[in-house]
């Protein structure tokens, strides 16, 4: 698969690159073949119908899942796949640790934990993982709240806030951990219609600021306005690739079509 | 020879001889000592047994599974009556083979290994059942952020399994301080035996054992308050209601 470099990528090495990868589960063999290279600051839609292997490529990027087979290479580190050996694990565990805590995930469901304010879900990584004191913690924290407009709620638990500020809440997280990459699992699906564009703006935000992000996303509106390169993965192998303009334009790939026209059309009202 | 029979209530209850409300007490002491001692225990065994289960290799899960079977399925007594004599008979072989001298096992301590191994059984599937109603999400957030496995079971499991398991521990809780009672059959003077000896010595079987019935009444009613309590406090909905 080639990758052209898009508007905002910049560097001659990919921040990822995911060369070849296969996984299966048992006998179902949920991505065939995926090749995906992300550059500095350059912002990827990674889109496709349900099932289509966009949760399982995402996981397997910062190796919740383990690929089956193919290559990966994270932040200069580079992990082939399957791992020689009886070994369990790809890798040491404490390299394990410290490429995750430098790939930040925000999920589908949000996963903040309901046991700690919305202050202490953020600062809980920085202080337990990066071993920052309590104060900086905080002070990161507070700082992040208010920049997702939530600093008001900084001592609620995450059950007594709107889905779409306990999404805002949990990007804050995310982004405590001053992560290279954020990797993003259909951030708005879990959400009201109308609790949809405050969570899309921050994440619109940290895509002017050149963010490196791979955002899996239903959002076809704002998968154009966003990313310099969309994706569409199909049946676990890349359909089309390439500037949004040309993969939402008029395509050769009729399932792309078919996805576009049917599944989530690309109408301005939306969203 | 005491004459209990001329005594009025309040002087068979006085806490000094020959009254027996002393006894009682100490009885009661007792019994919550080991109960507690047993609880604590037993909700370490439940939590190292609910990891185990959960995450532990085939070996040990068949174990814990042995282990949880066995203790749930042979009544209360005959394990009671096993382990109390025993886990000192097998504490003391273990010492001899390794070369240590024999130690003299209380019936305290005996009483709370008893307590304990039998509430472990039971706590550890309370705490598995608390912890696999965890979303699955929360704990691969932590992992997702380069939190180890114990870290995340120390910061987010355990906390988080808490509001799930306060119920079915609470009643573990109530239990505990019933089974005491059991310990009665190998002489342990805590609050049932105690009661039975003051029934026994004044002939008066009802007021004792009526006494008795009270105040593990008056513990359960603490206790359920106290739990509850906790309840409320560790469940993030009801924290602020
Ligand atoms: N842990 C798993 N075990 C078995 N099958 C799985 C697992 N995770 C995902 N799958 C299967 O892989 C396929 C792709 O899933 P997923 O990556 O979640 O798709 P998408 O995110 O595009 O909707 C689905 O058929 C799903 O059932
Ligand atoms: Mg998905």
């Amino acid at each position: 698969m080639s990758s052209a470099p898009s508007k905002r990528g910049s560097g001659v090495t990919p921040v990822i690159e995911v060369n070849d990868v296969h996984k299966s589960f048992g006998q179902d063999e949920v991505l065939k073949g995926v090749s995906i290279m992300a550059y500095r600051g350059e912002v990827i839609a990674l889109i496709g119908s349900s099932g289509s292997g966009k949760s399982t490529m995402l996981r397997c990027i910062n190796l919740l899942e383990t690929p089956t087979r193919g290559t990966l290479r994270l932040l200069d580190q580079e992990i082939v796949f399957p791992q020689h050996g009886a070994q369990r694990q790809p890798i040491d565990r404490k390299k394990l640790r410290r490429l995750r805590a430098r790939l930040a995930m925000v999920f589908q469901n949000f996963n903040l934990w309901p046991h700690m304010t919305l202050e202490a879900n953020i600062m809980e990584a920085p202080i337990q993982v990066l071993r920052k004191s309590r104060a900086e913690a905080r002070d990161e924290a507070q700082a992040w709240l208010s920049r997702v407009g939530l600093y008001a709620h900084r001592h609620a638990y995450p059950d007594t806030l709107s889905g779409g500020q306990q999404q805002r809440g949990a990007i804050a997280r995310a982004l405590a951990m001053s992560p290279e990459v954020l990797l993003f699992d259909e951030p708005t699906s879990a959400l009201d219609p109308e609790l949809v564009g405050e969570v899309l703006e921050v994440i619109r935000n940290l895509a002017d600021e050149g963010r490196t992000m791979i955002i899996v996303t239903h959002e076809m509106k704002f998968a154009a306005e966003v990313a310099d390169r969309v994706i569409f993965l199909n049946q676990g192998v890349i359909e089309a690739e390439g500037y949004p303009e040309a993969v939402f334009g008029a395509t050769t790939s009729d399932r792309l079509r078919q996805f576009m026209g049917s599944a989530y059309p690309l109408n301005g009202e939306q969203q | 020879m005491v004459n209990y029979r001329d005594m009025s209530i309040g002087e068979l209850l006085a806490l000094t001889p020959p009254g027996w409300g002393g006894a009682l007490l100490n009885g009661l002491s007792l019994s919550l000592q080991v109960a507690g001692g047993g609880y604590l225990l037993g909700l370490l065994i439940g939590v190292a047994g609910a990891a185990g289960k959960l995450s532990g290799g085939p070996v040990t899960r068949d174990l814990l599974t042995c282990y949880t079977t066995i203790i749930r399925a042979v009544p209360e007594l005959v394990l009671i009556l096993m382990i109390y004599f025993g886990f000192p008979l097998a504490l003391n072989q273990l010492l001899t083979t390794l070369g240590f001298g024999r130690v003299e096992v209380s019936a305290f301590a005996a009483g709370i290994v008893v307590i304990g191994l039998v509430q472990g059984a039971y706590a550890t599937e309370v705490i598995r059942g608390a912890i696999r109603a965890i979303p699955r999400g929360q704990l691969e957030a932590a992992y997702a952020m380069g939190m180890s496995s114990f870290l995340t079971f120390r910061r987010i499991t355990i906390p988080a399994m808490l509001p799930g398991a306060i119920p079915g521990l609470s009643n573990l809780w109530l239990i505990a301080t019933k089974d005491t009672a059991l310990l009665a059959v190998v002489g342990f003077t805590e609050l049932t035996l105690a009661s039975r000896q003051a029934a026994g010595a004044t002939k008066h079987y009802l007021l004792f054992l009526g006494i008795a019935g009270l105040l593990y009444l008056f513990v359960s009613f603490i206790s359920n308050r106290l739990f509850r309590t906790l309840e409320r406090r560790v469940t993030p909905g009801e924290r602020h209601a």
